[in-house]
């Protein structure tokens, strides 16, 4: 399939030059199609000195249907489900808006983005996206606890 | 070894910068040609007019034109053509002597004149040396520029109409050939590709590799995927000042498709997918009624797809917000076919494009001409007015029998002239009647119209308003053709509320079946007084008064049921209540009547019997249709083999 060169092409290029604050490799050494990341928060977000696990599902139509991401770090974020899938679902990861050019490269960039902006108006949490529109004070106090508590 | 000549040597060295150069040594003869590829893709008008490149075409012409011009963006234009005769004396005491031309004399005479003129200038400037590399260079720099065209005072180019398909094809063909030498990397494998192997998309000009292309709008068109097939270029479609999609990304034209080799049967699939997307998002659409082909009938505005896909005619959500130039797509600017007929509104004859059904938009029947008022099967999707005027016309008006035209009688007799069609016919029966002497129809005795040509002189309206409290009464009398339509109707809704009442007194059948024969006996007894006419009667007394040859046999299982109170015995025209469960229970009646007979006395009655169950079957029958609408379809003259009962 034409996928899986583009595939080890892209894992080859993030593997020599990562996008900025990712580690990325296999979970299995022998399945390109599921990929383990390691993410820094960028050091002006209020994840920031977290690092989260990313397990990215590579569907066998890649580039074709997008990638899924699932946050195995818990992280308290309007746009990252509050359950053990830790699933996103945004922008250019929605299957109506992925376009095959798109990069995992790409949707790494936009992760790391959203962490350090959320977009409270596209989330899936609304809890906590009211919170972080109504009492930002509180919303960072718990999202600096859960870093404290699950991303260190 | 000859004089040293400078022409020589010139032409010599222009040879190794042009290797296309075609040159006589002779003669010092040069050709060349130039490709004209402005920076900037010039604008070109193409004007109907015959010769408007003869004089620069007035204000006034061009606004007279405007509503036919056609204005083109082209990136090449056809090369010029430049010959060179070098004279013995150039460089020194004579300019070389050049001739511009251009295919498809696409430059006009006064410009070529303009650049000719340059060269000596140039020659002049040089100081009176070889000067053809410096003149070339102009002349490219000028072409670049696309020769200031867009500076003269039209603003572009302005040509004949009929060039425009050569040029517009000679920039096609160079600019795929441009595209084809080129290398790309295509953004979807992520691998360089030829540009042969490419493909270039028509309105944003982004590139990928056909595999890829071919890839993943089959597999989009597959899984019936519409809405992706678009350009791939995740920046496409993406406003440039913000993160905000267009409301609708647009779709490519099935002609790209057809570009990328993909299938035509897969590009079909894709075109007739967008086209019943739309259908069905459309709530002006209309289905064929027929159960097994729902197809939707035919539209103005939905053409069907022709048999040449790239004549396809991209609908408004393509056009739209679309720039200019693709807007001017020859194939888009041929607005759809338009029934001149057709006012929508107004015209309920739909056609359905699958089978061809002519039918009614508003009723669903099968087409009935333009003069029947129909109203929506569905009853609740009638305004009050609606069913006000629905009521009105079904108690106050016959139709004519030829054309169907709702016809209200406000004076005189009973003979009517269709207001529409010319047909003569009956007020009260709505018989058609013989123009040549139609008054026989009054005077035949025996007839249900005889003596009645006077009937209602002032109109029904008019006896209404004259009665006063009787009024309704007596207008209700009029009952015209129509009256059956209104019984059939009574009957259905009797019908209805019947089953109604019998599944919800399943329990307390004995205090229920009190009231609702209450009920219907008030409603009979409104019921009566439209119905008296003969022929009525004359079907409710055999149809009540089984004649007593008919073998009941003597236990019966349902008697109560079966007869009605006796008072409306006589009036009521139609077994309102023929015994529980209609038709059904009357062929189970009869099996169960037969089986119930002696063997011995079997044969004799059978016949009577059969005819007396048949014939109630059938008045069941037409009230079945008359309840579906159908009951055109029922054949009197059945009844009529039945022996004479009936009065006719």
């Amino acid at each position: 399939m034409a996928g899986n060169k583009r595939l080890m092409k892209e894992l080859a290029e993030n593997q020599s030059t990562p996008p900025p604050g990712c580690k990325i490799s296999l979970e299995n050494d022998d399945d390109i199609l599921l990929w383990n990341v390691t993410m820094t928060a960028p050091s002006d977000s209020i994840y920031a000195g977290g690092n989260f696990k990313i397990l990215i599902k590579i569907p066998k139509e890649y580039p074709f249907k997008p990638p899924v991401l699932n946050f195995k770090t818990k992280v308290y974020h309007p746009n990252v489900t509050n359950d053990e899938n830790g699933s996103m679902c945004l922008g250019m990861l929605r299957p109506d808006e992925w376009k095959p050019p798109n990069k995992i490269s790409d949707v790494l960039k936009l992760v790391r983005t959203v962490l350090a902006a959320p977009q409270p108006d596209d989330a899936v949490e609304q809890g906590i996206a009211d919170q972080y529109k109504n009492n930002r004070k509180e919303f960072e106090k718990v999202a600096k606890d859960w870093v404290n508590k699950y991303a260190k | 070894m000859a004089e040293f000549d400078e022409r020589v040597e010139e032409l010599g060295s222009l040879e190794a910068i042009y290797p296309e150069i075609r040159i006589d040594h002779e003669t010092c003869f040069a050709t060349l040609e130039l490709a004209v590829t402005p920076s900037t893709p010039l604008l070109v008008r193409f004007v109907p007019d015959k010769s408007p490149t003869a004089a620069s075409p007035t204000y006034a012409q061009a606004t007279v034109n405007a509503h036919v011009e056609h204005d083109v963006k082209l990136s090449h234009l056809p090369s010029l053509i430049l010959q060179v005769l070098l004279p013995p004396s150039y460089p020194v005491d004579a300019p070389p002597k050049v001739l511009l031309s251009a295919d498809h004399a696409w430059l006009r005479k006064e410009k070529l004149d303009e650049l000719e003129v340059e060269a000596a200038k140039v020659w002049e400037e040089y100081g009176r040396c070889q000067i053809l590399f410096a003149y070339i260079d102009f002349l490219q720099q000028a072409a670049e520029r696309a020769f200031d065209i867009d500076q003269s005072a039209e603003g572009c180019l302005v040509l004949p109409a009929s060039a425009e398909k050569t040029l517009v094809a000679f920039d096609e063909a160079t600019e795929l050939a441009v595209f084809n030498t080129g290398h790309y990397d295509c953004g979807i494998c992520l691998e360089p590709k030829k540009g042969l192997a490419c493909y270039k998309m028509k309105r944003c000009g982004h590139v990928f590799c056909l595999q890829c292309l071919q890839d993943f709008y089959n597999n989009a068109i597959m899984e019936g995927d519409v809405a992706v097939i678009r350009c791939l270029d995740p920046t496409c479609g993406v406003d440039p000042s913000g993160k905000k999609k267009r409301k609708r990304e647009r779709t490519l034209h099935p002609r790209e498709l057809l570009a990328m080799r993909i299938e035509e049967p897969v590009v079909r699939r894709y075109v007739e997918m967008k086209r019943k997307k739309k259908l069905e998002a459309d709530k002006n659409t209309v289905w064929c009624p027929r159960t097994w082909c729902q197809g939707p009938a035919k539209s103005a505005n939905y053409v069907p797809l022709p048999t040449d896909l790239t004549e396809y005619i991209a609908s408004d959500d393509e056009n739209s917000d679309n720039d200019a130039e693709t807007r001017h797509d020859s194939t888009a600017t041929t607005p759809p076919k338009k029934d001149p007929a057709s006012g929508l509104d107004v015209d309920r004859l739909a056609v359905c494009e699958k089978c061809s059904l002519a039918f009614c938009r508003v009723c669903y029947m099968g087409w009935h001409g333009p003069f029947i008022r129909c109203f929506p099967r569905n009853a609740g999707d009638l305004t009050v007015e609606e069913r006000a005027s629905y009521n009105y016309i079904r108690r106050h008006t016959s139709p004519c029998p030829s054309c169907g035209s709702p016809t209200q009688k406000i004076h005189g007799c009973n003979h009517m002239t269709c207001f529409q069609c010319g047909s003569h016919f009956c007020y009260l029966c709505g018989a058609w009647l013989n123009k040549e002497n139609p008054y026989i129809h009054f005077n035949t005795t025996g007839r249900e119209c005889y003596q009645r040509l006077f009937d209602l002189e002032q109109g029904d309206e008019a006896a209404e308003l004259l009665q006063g409290e009787e009024g309704r009464e007596a207008g209700e009398r009029f009952g015209g053709i129509r009256r059956f339509e209104m019984m059939a109707l009574e009957v259905a809704r009797e019908a209805d509320e019947r089953e109604l009442a019998e599944m919800a007194g399943e329990d307390g059948e004995g205090e229920v079946d009190e009231a609702t024969q209450r009920q219907r006996e008030l409603r009979a007894a409104a019921w009566d007084v439209v119905v008296a006419e003969p022929i009525v009667v004359g079907l409710a007394q055999v149809q009540l008064n089984p004649p007593p040859q008919a073998p009941d046999p003597q236990p019966q299982p349902q008697p109560q049921a079966r007869a009605p109170p006796p008072q409306r015995a006589r009036r009521n025209p139609f077994p309102v209540r023929p015994g529980v469960g209609g038709a059904a229970d009357a062929v189970r009646r009869h099996e169960r009547a037969a089986a119930a007979l002696p063997p011995r006395r079997r044969q004799a009655p059978h016949a009577a019997l059969d005819d007396d169950d048949r014939f109630r079957g059938e008045i069941q029958r037409f009230l079945r249709m008359a309840r579906d609408d159908t009951e055109d379809a029922w054949d009197s003259d059945e009844l009529d083999e039945d022996d004479g009962r009936l009065q006719r």
